[in-house]
């Protein structure tokens, strides 16, 4: 008998006893676990391996909307999004009357250098003077706006219209 | 649950956390006025007529709290609108300035000048539309349209007006012109959705253009004297 017919006769034979003895294989690794003194391994998935999952997606989460921000272009076609060009700023600010003039972290810059916020939903319709506020301390006026007014030491305020919702989505 | 009892909880729970016209006071008091009691009723008379909410009346004494400079000048500017509200007057644009003055590190002697200089122009604007019927509870008859007038309209009819002529003479508009200030005003009436139409044809119709131009005079006059 040559070397390969005997291999091909021993793995026949132990598929056979293991198909035959099936089940009393299975489960078997539990039950060797099971015999095990204390502090043997937990075969389900630890708390550790949750968290670092957690952590993984909040990343990936993180850097979705890093990416969002960043990298896609501000929805400054949309009227209810009022927009700034400012490549250099670290950071923009809107401060208005609808805030009580309480800067407001604006989102970006996105790949043009553009900061841009969304107007509150609930803003009732009406005149509101507003400002960008660059780096924590320079005041700068809107040159999108469409009307400005003199303020304290004749600087200036933007000057924003909100007409009632039910015009604003008329086509 | 129910989605109605969830709601109504939400709510309740929303009413609860809104500042009350007693945590307005505490404020003043912790503030360090001198006259809590006479900014205690104006406040008071303002929270029931509803020219500013116990909210936004909170967030100026805090933010008044935070800034640097004398009590004199800082309970001045809640004095200066206290005085409006026991006037009648109404009060967002002052508010709305003494914010952004606060914001912007106006020193704050020169925001009571201007807070007070405001003042006096919604007073004139007050007493010009009130002689031509423009007042609360009154009604007014255009054409075919008969119109109620109540403390909203009126109060942002008084507010609009004022601003108005305000920014034109701020913005160095030219006194002798007395169409474009009359246009400034009309202009500005008629771009706030709020204002009822019928109301802005009443005003053009019963206010000249002299009328308002007297007003933006006596306004260049309070700012030279003032140095602003």
């Amino acid at each position: 008998m040559h070397d390969h017919e005997l291999e091909n006769l021993l793995r026949e034979s132990l598929t056979r006893y293991a198909q035959a003895h099936r089940d009393r294989i299975a489960d078997l690794e539990y039950e060797i676990i099971e015999e095990l003194p204390e502090g043997r391994p937990n075969p389900r998935p630890r708390l550790g391996v949750i968290a670092a999952g957690v952590v993984a997606a909040a990343a990936v989460f993180a850097v979705g909307l890093w990416i969002g921000l960043h990298l896609s272009a501000a929805p400054c076609s949309d009227p209810d999004v009022l927009c700034l060009v400012y490549p250099d700023a670290q950071s923009v600010s809107l401060a208005a009357q609808f805030t009580l003039w309480e800067p407001i972290p604006m989102n970006g810059p996105d790949r043009s250098g553009i900061w841009w916020i969304r107007l509150p939903k609930d803003i009732k319709p009406g005149r509101y003077e507003y400002g960008f506020i660059v780096n924590g301390t320079r005041w700068v006026y809107d040159p999108r706006a469409t009307e400005f007014v003199h303020t304290f030491d004749n600087k200036i305020n933007s000057v924003l219209y909100v007409v009632p919702r039910e015009e604003r989505e008329q086509p | 649950m129910k989605p109605w009892s969830v709601a109504l909880i939400v709510e309740l729970l929303a009413v609860l956390a809104q500042p009350t016209p007693e945590d307005v006071y505490k404020c003043f008091a912790e503030l360090g006025v001198s006259d809590l009691q006479t900014l205690q009723t104006a406040f008071a008379k303002g929270f029931a007529d509803k020219r500013i909410t116990p909210e936004v009346a909170l967030r100026l004494c805090q933010r008044l709290k935070q800034t640097a400079a004398p009590i004199s000048l800082r309970e001045g500017i809640l004095q200066i609108i206290g005085r409006a509200l026991l006037e009648e007057l109404p009060v967002t644009m002052l508010v709305d300035k003494a914010f952004e003055g606060l914001t912007k590190g106006v020193p704050l002697d020169l925001l009571n000048d201007d807070l007070l200089e405001r003042k006096t122009t919604l007073g004139e604007v007050k007493a010009l539309l009130a002689s031509k019927g423009v007042r609360i509870t009154t009604t007014i008859r255009f054409g075919a349209v008969t119109l109620m007038l109540t403390l909203e309209i009126v109060d942002l009819v008084i507010t609009e007006a004022a601003w108005a002529l305000e920014d034109y003479v701020r913005g160095g508009g030219k006194l002798d012109d007395i169409s474009a200030i009359k246009f400034a005003v009309q202009s500005r009436l008629e771009r706030n959705p709020a204002i009822p139409r019928t109301l802005i044809s009443y005003i053009d119709q019963q206010v000249s253009a002299l009328e308002w131009a007297q007003i933006a005079q006596n306004i260049t006059k309070r700012l030279k004297k003032g140095g602003g």
